[in-house]
């Protein structure tokens, strides 16, 4: 009886440290990261952030004499929920289990203007989930700069993707 | 019984050493009238709730900027760009803000719950949540340097 009882409580507890401790990730479109990332246009940028977080696809250049400029910018937000008050109360709590989640929210968005007109734009956006107890656990900055980068590569896949139109915003056609 | 009461004696002890060591605070929240153009500011508080009687100092890239107590709050003006806050009790964490200039932020500061101490939790919050919060949060003095 005794032992039936112990298998299933086991079970459930090991069931919930598997699901509680998860940390998920999800970058939206669903795209594959490039092996090799080249650049693949040129021209002004406007960006105040670090330039690790830059899309590598575009490059710093001076303004070409069909005028177009790239503006990049990113967003983030955090959340974070936690159950400190049953934590408090929850022996499992010692042995690791969860006392709280957190979820970072990073969006980036690449827009290409022919003068103050966009012609087309990039967003990406990067969700994040993770768990923390009190022996383990990210922190914010932690996953701030793993969305920001999970960002950036997923800009990147986008516009290797639309190479051709990029090749024509760079040519005299694309004008006319 | 005896283990009861040596019990709420230890705890009244602990409370009324956090309380002494608390610096004298300043008023309740008003927002810093004149930011320079050129900088940024970050309203770093914390709300009363659990943990009441640990603190911690923040640190901004490495620099303590406050020492961060339960009801208080300290406005952090800065030069823009990339800033690590971090904080330490048994645990460490830590949040970072891309400071834009003539922009402000809001840096929660919390306490869960540790081994032996709670441990701090920093998250930055957007204006519409902090300005519900911080207003019943008292200004903390400024560092000693």
């Amino acid at each position: 009886m005794y032992e039936k009882w112990f298998r299933g409580y086991t079970t459930l507890i090991l069931f919930l440290f598997a699901c509680a401790g998860c940390s998920t990730v999800s970058v939206t479109p669903n795209l594959s990261i490039l092996n090799k990332v080249s650049v693949l246009i040129k021209g002004p940028i406007q960006y105040d952030g670090k330039s690790e977080y830059l899309p590598r696809t575009i490059s710093e250049g001076s303004i070409s004499e069909y005028g177009l400029t790239f503006r990049f910018t990113t967003t983030e937000a955090q959340e974070r929920s936690g159950w400190d008050v049953l934590a408090l109360f929850n022996p499992l709590t010692l042995f690791g289990f969860p006392t709280g989640d957190l979820t970072s929210t990073v969006t980036g968005r690449l827009e290409i203007l022919k003068e103050t007109a966009i012609i087309k734009s990039y967003t990406a956006t990067c969700v994040q989930k993770a768990s923390k107890g009190i022996y383990y656990g990210e922190n914010f900055s932690q996953l701030r700069r793993k969305g920001l980068l999970a960002v950036r590569d997923n800009i990147e896949t986008q516009m290797s993707q639309d190479r051709e139109f990029l090749e024509k915003a760079e040519s005299k056609a694309f004008l006319q | 019984m005896k283990r009861t009461i040596s019990h709420a004696l230890l705890i009244a002890i602990l409370l009324d050493v956090a309380t002494a060591c608390a610096p004298t605070l300043g008023q309740l929240y008003k927002p810093v009238d004149v930011v320079p153009r050129d900088k940024a500011i970050v309203y770093i508080y914390r709300t009363s709730g659990m943990g009441a009687a640990v603190f911690y100092d923040v640190k901004a890239n490495g620099r303590v900027v406050t020492t961060l107590y339960s009801g208080t709050y300290y406005p952090y003006i800065t030069d823009p760009g990339e800033i690590e806050f971090s904080a330490k009790t048994e645990a460490s964490d830590s949040a970072t803000i891309d400071a834009k200039a003539g922009q402000a932020y809001y840096l929660k500061g919390t306490v869960g719950i540790g081994f032996i101490i709670g441990h701090p939790h920093l998250t930055v919050v957007s204006a519409e949540e902090a300005e519900k919060e911080i207003v019943e949060c008292k200004l903390l003095p400024e560092p000693k340097e």
